[in-house]
């Protein structure tokens, strides 16, 4: 019979180390554009504005915006500039092309692990193996566009995800079928649903991807968060409360959209 | 094999142990071969509902360390010869319980009993823990307010990801809610949440609820149970919870406010 949290440290008194889950929150730095001099000299410039702030503040160097792939050397020479203008990177979240280069430089790749979704607080997952869904599709794999095979299924949790529980679908988009209570907090890479009553708080695109949603079918949520950018609803405004929503970014601005239905 | 039935709520002071101690007496009075026991070491109460509090010689501390057999822990009910009460500690604390521990207890008393209630403490350290892990159901006792409401939510999270039935992925504990010190008077005023705003929130239905009544007070401090005042709305409605449990359909009582005579209507009061 396992023994967890606050039992199982009691019989590891006088270990070496404890082993735990943390969570911190990160700068993440989306490269736009391969302009690599412009860069230098606009990254400079911005964390000499804010040196207190930025001056070798740990960041997460995000590809994905790029629509091409970085070749070793152009990386290294990227994550060097970034060094140069102040900013330390700790890890790359970008697309398996650079996985490569990635290990070379001895940065992990974050937003990658495909085959396990973290439930920090375990929830009994049910969730659609990756085989099955895949196998669904009787075309041969060359027919399929490139874009979906690199589909990931999503985590499908069945509500209520009660308060204390924290429930993070990594790399992938989060479905929870019921409502998430105050106190929860629900968080994926991916796109964020709750069809039910959204009462804690919300994280869509945790690693970084500015185009994620989050979805509820009754708005109560307490914050909500995407691609770091959040909201702290001390009481939602009426056009929003208790109604189905939509919440994304807008130009770095975090929109709520009351959705018809 | 006997069924285990935990009473728990997250939040002190809702109810819990006078409700493990009328479900008890009500199952007894059913004709369920009983047992209840008391979780909270080290604040030791059930006994005093009870009313068998100058008889406890052994406590579940004692069976754990194996100071004694099971069957001589047992307290017998003078009421209900096939009710029996497993009294907590009162000099040791939590530390005291250990999962194999428990788990042999709790493993015989599911052998011995019909139906064995295990009376949690507030809080979720290691007492409450133990409560709810090897249930088979659960009553979760909360109070129309929201500090007692998210404190069950918390509860019902904790058993629904870290019990024995989560932990070996068999059917989950089930769940039931018990409302307890409700006013019908005092929802209708907007005062207090209503059985509807409970249920939403929490998503479990109630199967009872019991009203504010003075009688509860005085039916703990003279170690009588209140299930046993035949007279009191709150004993018939944990009569009524009761039978429920059983998988009897019962209307719900005592959740309307009380209808004012014809003269008070006319002249007050």
């Amino acid at each position: 019979m396992g023994r967890r949290g606050d039992l199982a440290t009691k019989s590891r008194d006088g270990a070496v180390f404890e082993l735990r889950s943390g969570q911190f929150s990160l700068m993440v730095l989306a490269i736009r554009h391969l302009d690599l001099l412009q860069l230098q000299t606009e990254l400079s410039d911005h964390v000499g504005s804010a040196p207190a702030l930025l001056q070798g503040a740990p960041v997460v160097l995000d590809l994905n915006p790029l629509s091409q792939l970085a070749d070793h050397g152009l990386l290294k020479d990227l994550v060097n500039r970034v060094h140069q203008a102040g900013l330390r990177v700790i890890a790359l979240a970008a697309n398996p092309g650079v996985e490569a280069a990635a290990v070379a430089l001895g940065l992990p790749l974050l937003g990658l692990d495909r085959k396990r979704t973290r439930v920090i607080e375990e929830v009994p997952a049910i969730e659609a193996p990756a085989e099955t869904a895949i196998e669904i599709e009787p075309e041969p794999a060359a027919a399929r566009p490139t874009e979906i095979t690199g589909l990931q299924p999503p985590l499908v949790l069945p509500g209520p995800i009660r308060g204390g529980q924290q429930v993070y679908a990594r790399g992938r988009d989060l479905i929870i079928t019921g409502s998430v209570s105050a106190g929860a907090e629900v968080a994926a890479d991916g796109c964020v649903h709750v069809y039910g009553r959204l009462n804690g708080r919300a994280m869509a695109g945790a690693a970084g991807d500015l185009r994620a949603r989050v979805y509820c079918l009754s708005f109560a949520a307490e914050v909500v968060s995407i691609a770091g950018n959040f909201k702290v609803f001390e009481s939602a405004g009426r056009d929003i409360a208790g109604k189905a929503v939509e919440i994304f970014l807008d130009d770095g601005r975090l929109e709520i959209r009351p959705l018809k239905i | 094999m006997g069924e285990i039935i935990v009473v728990t709520s997250g939040k002190g002071g809702v109810g819990k142990t006078t409700t493990s101690a009328s479900l008890a007496c009500g199952f007894a009075k059913r004709g369920k071969k009983t047992a209840v026991v008391d979780f909270d070491i080290g604040l030791r109460n059930l006994d005093l509902i009870m009313g068998c509090e100058r008889r406890v010689v052994y406590d579940f501390v004692n069976v754990i360390h194996g100071d004694c057999t099971l069957k001589q822990a047992l307290i017998k009910d003078k009421r209900f010869d096939n009710l029996s009460v497993l009294a907590a500690s009162q000099t040791k604390d939590k530390d005291a319980l250990t999962q194999e521990g428990v788990a042999k207890v709790i493993d015989e008393m599911r052998n011995e009993f019909d139906i064995v209630i295990c009376d949690s403490p507030a809080g979720i350290e290691r007492g409450a823990f133990y409560a709810m892990y090897f249930a088979d159901r659960a009553v979760v006792v909360v109070n129309p307010e929201v500090s007692s409401v998210r404190d069950s939510d918390r509860v019902l999270g904790i058993m629904s990801s870290k019990s024995r039935r989560a932990e070996q992925g068999q059917t989950p504990i089930k769940e039931h809610l018990l409302l307890t010190r409700y006013s019908p008077d005092r929802v209708e005023k907007g005062d207090m949440m209503s059985i509807a705003d409970v249920e939403e929130i929490l998503g479990v239905k109630v199967i009872g609820v019991i009203p504010e009544a003075p009688e509860v007070l005085s039916a703990s401090n003279s170690g009588v149970p209140v299930i046993l005042d035949e007279q009191a709305d709150a004993g018939q409605a944990y009569v009524d919870a009761v039978a429920r449990l059983l998988g009897e359909d019962r209307p719900m009582r005592f959740t309307e406010p009380k209808r004012k005579g014809f003269f008070q209507r006319m002249f007050g009061g």
